[in-house]
Parts: C-alpha cells; structure tokens; sequence
C-alpha cells in the first residue's frame, strides 16, 4: 500500500525540517545554555590556538588545534541541540488532527533523528581525531560513549520536587562526560602515558557516569511518553503548579498544599 | 445532539478551582464566553481543545469523546487562540500548508481567498505580521478547514474596527447553515449582546450562568430613577444597587409578575451591565443561576 509509506516519507520530511529550522540563529538566542554553547565554540577554537601556540610551534601545533576542536566541538554541538531541539511539540500540533500514536512516532522520530545527528557528528569528530592522533580503539569507543551519553540527553523542563534529583544527575552526566573527553585527548596526544589515567577514566565511565545514565534513561522514556500529550508535564502546567508549591507524587499524581 | 457539551468539570490547578461546569451548547449557534480576568476563561477553552484532561467531568465534542476518537474531534474544531500558534520563519501559506495537512477538509484555494478578504499577503511571513494580523491569519486557518466548531480565545481585541465588524459578519455565515456553532471567549461585551445566542458566565472558576442569552435577560432589570424610588423594590431582588447625588441605578431581579414605578426607567440590562452588576452584588445573594436569583438575608 503507497498510503503508509507516502505518511513515513512526509514525516521524515517534517521531521528533518523542523530539526533545521529549529537551529535558526533566533531560537539560539532565546535559550541562554544554547547561546552560551554558540560563543563556548569560539573561546575553544580561540584558545586552542593561543595555548598551542600555532604560528610558531609549526605542525605539532596544527595537529593538537584540529585534534582538541574535532574533540570538544561535537560535544558543544551536541549539548546545543539538546538544548534547542526539546522534546515536545509545537501546540499547534496538539490541536492538530492527530492520533497519538501518531504524535508518538513524530516525537520518538524526531528525538532518535537528532540523536542520530549528533551521533554523526561525534563520529565525524572521532575520525578526524583519529586520523591526527594515535587513538587506539578503547579511547575511540570511549570518546563516543561520552558523546552518546550528552546526545542521548533531553532539556530540562520546570522541575517540581522528586525531579530535581534528575536534573543534577543530568548535569553530572553532561560535565563528566566533557572533562572524561578532554583528559582523553591529553591520553591521545601522548602528553602522558599513564595507565592509571585511562584506567581512571574507565573506572568514573562505570561507576559513576553509567550508573547515573541507567536512572537518567527512565526521566528520558517519561519525558517522551509524557510530550505525546499536552497536559502531562507540559511547562504551563507545571509552571502553574509549581507557582502553588504543588508537588508530583507517583505515577504523575499532583498534591496539592493545604 | 448537541455539537458541545460539557458535564459537571473540574479541573484543579493548585490553589484555583474550575469548579463543576455544565454546558450544552447546539448546532447553528454563538456563544460568548465571558468574565473577569482569572476566572477560568482560557482554562475552559483549553479543556475544550482537549489539550488539558478534566479532574472529573466529560467534554463532548459532536458526540464523541476525546480518550476514545481525539483525531476525528479535532478535524472538527478550528481555533485561534491569544498566543501564535504558526512558526514564525514560514509564510502565512506555507503555515497554512503545513498544518493543514492534517485537516481532512483543508482547502488552500479557501485558505488564499480568507486571506485576500483579510488583506494579508500570503508570502509574508508570519513572524513579520503585526499582533492583529497574526490572529487574522490564524482565524482564516480556522475557516479554512472546514471546521464544525469554531474556538476562539480573545481574538477580537487586537482587530481594528473595520475588521471588527467584517469578523463577526464572518461568524454569523459560518453558523447560517445551521450545523456550526462557534464559542467565543471576550471581553468585548457589546458584540456578544449583538451576536450571541448563548452565554457562559465565570466567576473565579465557578459557573454563574450557562444558557441561553434571552432567557438570562428575561431574569434581570436594569433599573434606574430616584434612590427612594428603587428603595421600593424589594431588598431580596435587588442584586446590586449604585447611588449617587444625581440618582441610583440597579441590577434586580425580574421576573413577569414584576412591576415597576412609572418614573423607573426599565431595561434590559446587557451583559457588561450584567456582569458588573454581579461582581459587585450585595451580601447574600446566591451566586450561581439556575432557575433564578433568590437573595437570602
């Protein structure tokens, strides 16, 4: 039937351009982390420059600038899109005549599109990384693990009560997913040669950084079940509520202050 | 069967309450949904829109029941609600095409001949539109589709007066054929005593009243003449009473049996007059209007 395969190509369409417009120049401003993200980009590419000293370090020094921005900047990329690509809708396509099923695939396509992504990109980077340095395939498999772990991530929303846990343990993941990288490139660049190095890094990969993504990745499927429909969790709701120190109990229930 | 109809809702936001709302809205009709600011206005057209779920109660939309067939009620429902509803970066058309997709009845020749009437070029886009224009655009969405019912938030306030009237002309041909209905949120008060068939009264998330607009004036008087004069009238009738040292003027109670001093001045009071008269009513009358007012001391 051309019917059901027509509406899978038009929501790869959708999905992609609204991916793109989404990264418009206006929308970066109007998210502060995304913004700051944008300028984080210029100060790294700025700073790699100055600290390798290029222009009189010669090669070597190239070679460490394209390294450490092939590095870091998919990872900046990476949080940018997180911030301004979020998982909900527009609310004209809540009261647009659609089934949530429907709605479901559009959100789940667009938020595993954007993964894919910025998985992309983070293997683009890996290469080049690779192609510069001397990256065994651990620290490869490494640098895209922490990449994964920031790509799979979802904005935050207004927090109420037992969320808040999840936001920091997000921002946990972010930061420790940034400084794990940025210690891997002093590992490839072989600035140092310790084992304990890369053994430490793994050992923070498994005990902190997966431990904390397990629990992240239910706030994840809650956070995509719930954009399916408007009212459940949506920020004018919780903001509503929030104003009124209304906490979530379990299973969504709000309780309200006497 | 009627196109709306609401039964006993109740939707809780912390500490504000929309309390208990019944409505029975037919086809072929225009109801004015009004009250103060934060009475629960834009909380009942949201319900309505499906977009928030009912504490308790049910919405029905033509029949039918959003937990069960969602995407056939919103086939059926064209909005324009106060806040933009169409991506900013995409022209008026390409909004228009964009989501009418998903409307069984959009027609983007309809779509091209609103926006002519309304004076809007179809390749601007929609962020450069100024506020009224923004809501003209999404009210010629709204019609384009072919919708059964019309939810409209507010959208008058931004039209300049020559839209104004073409707006609510507008509305009265999307209702002639009789199996439409529109529902209006507004604080314009004056078009709603002109064009309204029903009338939905909030009051801090209470129903004051909720029918038809006649049988509402028919329960009430505007009253004005000498205070000694409106004194008359008996206390438990009068809902709210205004003196000062040129006369008094006075909201009551009325009914057929009722009769007035022939220096009264006597009418029928319109819904501003209604509203502000109830807002302000004295001690002990009952609030919410069912088979008429009875004042309680």
């Amino acid at each position: 039937m051309a019917v059901p395969d027509q509406k899978e190509v038009y929501m790869a369409k959708y999905i992609i351009r609204d991916f793109l417009c989404d990264f418009r120049m206006s929308r970066v401003k109007q998210n502060k982390v995304a913004y700051t993200c944008f300028w984080m980009s210029f100060y790294l590419i700025l700073t790699s420059l100055f600290v390798n000293r290029v222009g009189i370090s010669g090669a070597i020094a190239w070679r460490n600038v394209i390294a450490e921005n092939a590095l870091m900047l998919p990872m900046i990329f990476s949080f940018c899109s997180v911030m301004v690509h979020p998982v909900q809708l527009p609310k004209m396509m809540y009261l647009c005549p659609m089934a949530p099923e429907e709605r479901r695939a559009y959100i789940y396509g667009s938020y595993w599109f954007r993964v894919g992504v910025n998985m992309l990109v983070g293997m683009a980077g890996l290469c080049i990384v690779a192609s510069y340095s001397d990256c065994d395939l651990m620290s490869a498999v490494q640098i895209l693990m922490n990449h994964a772990l920031i790509a799979v991530q979802v904005s935050h929303r207004q927090q109420v009560g037992s969320r808040n846990g999840v936001v920091a343990a997000g921002e946990i993941i972010s930061v420790t997913a940034l400084l794990s990288n940025a210690v891997q490139f002093i590992v490839l660049l072989d600035l140092t040669r310790g084992l304990w190095i890369r053994g430490g890094i793994f050992f923070i990969f498994c005990f902190v950084q997966l431990p904390l993504q397990i629990w992240y990745a239910k706030y994840i499927r809650s956070v995509l079940r719930e954009a399916v429909f408007y009212a459940h969790g949506h920020p004018e709701e919780d903001c509503q509520h929030a104003l009124t120190g209304a906490r979530r109990g379990k299973q969504g229930r709000w309780h309200f202050p006497a | 069967m009627n196109l709306l109809q609401i039964d006993h809702l109740t939707k809780r936001f912390g500490t504000f309450e929309l309390n208990d709302i019944s409505v029975a809205l037919p086809p072929g009709y225009i109801c004015g949904l009004v009250g103060q600011n934060g009475a629960g206005k834009t909380t009942l057209l949201h319900l309505i829109l499906g977009l928030y779920q009912a504490d308790e109660g049910s919405v029905l939309i033509d029949g039918m029941d959003y937990r069960s067939e969602e995407k056939q009620i919103r086939d059926r429902i064209g909005t324009v609600l106060a806040e933009d509803l169409f991506d900013p970066s995409m022209t008026l058309i390409g909004n228009a095409d964009w989501y009418g997709k998903y409307y069984t009845g959009y027609s983007r020749q309809r779509m091209e001949r609103y926006l002519s009437r309304f004076r809007l070029e179809k390749r601007r886009k929609f962020g450069r539109l100024s506020q009224g224009e923004k809501q003209k655009c999404q009210f010629a969405f709204a019609l384009s589709h072919d919708a059964k019912l019309l939810v409209l938030d507010e959208p008058a306030g931004n039209f300049d007066p020559d839209f104004r009237e073409a707006f609510f002309q507008e509305l009265k041909a999307f209702i002639q054929d009789g199996t439409r209905s529109v529902i209006l949120a507004t604080h314009l008060t004056q078009d709603l005593d002109r064009m309204a068939d029903h009338i939905i009264y909030l009051e801090n998330g209470d129903q004051i009243f909720a029918g038809d607009i006649e049988n509402l004036r028919e329960r009430y008087r505007m009253v004005s003449g000498e205070a000694y004069q409106i004194r008359q009238i008996a206390p438990e009738r009068v809902i709210y009473l205004e003196e000062n040292r040129y006369g008094a003027r006075a909201l009551v109670a009325h009914s057929r049996l009722n009769h007035y001093d022939g220096r009264l001045a006597v009418c029928a009071p319109t819904i501003e007059e209604l509203m502000y008269g109830y807002a302000h009513r004295t001690c002990g009358v009952q609030q919410r209007i069912d088979g008429g007012v009875n004042g309680s001391s």
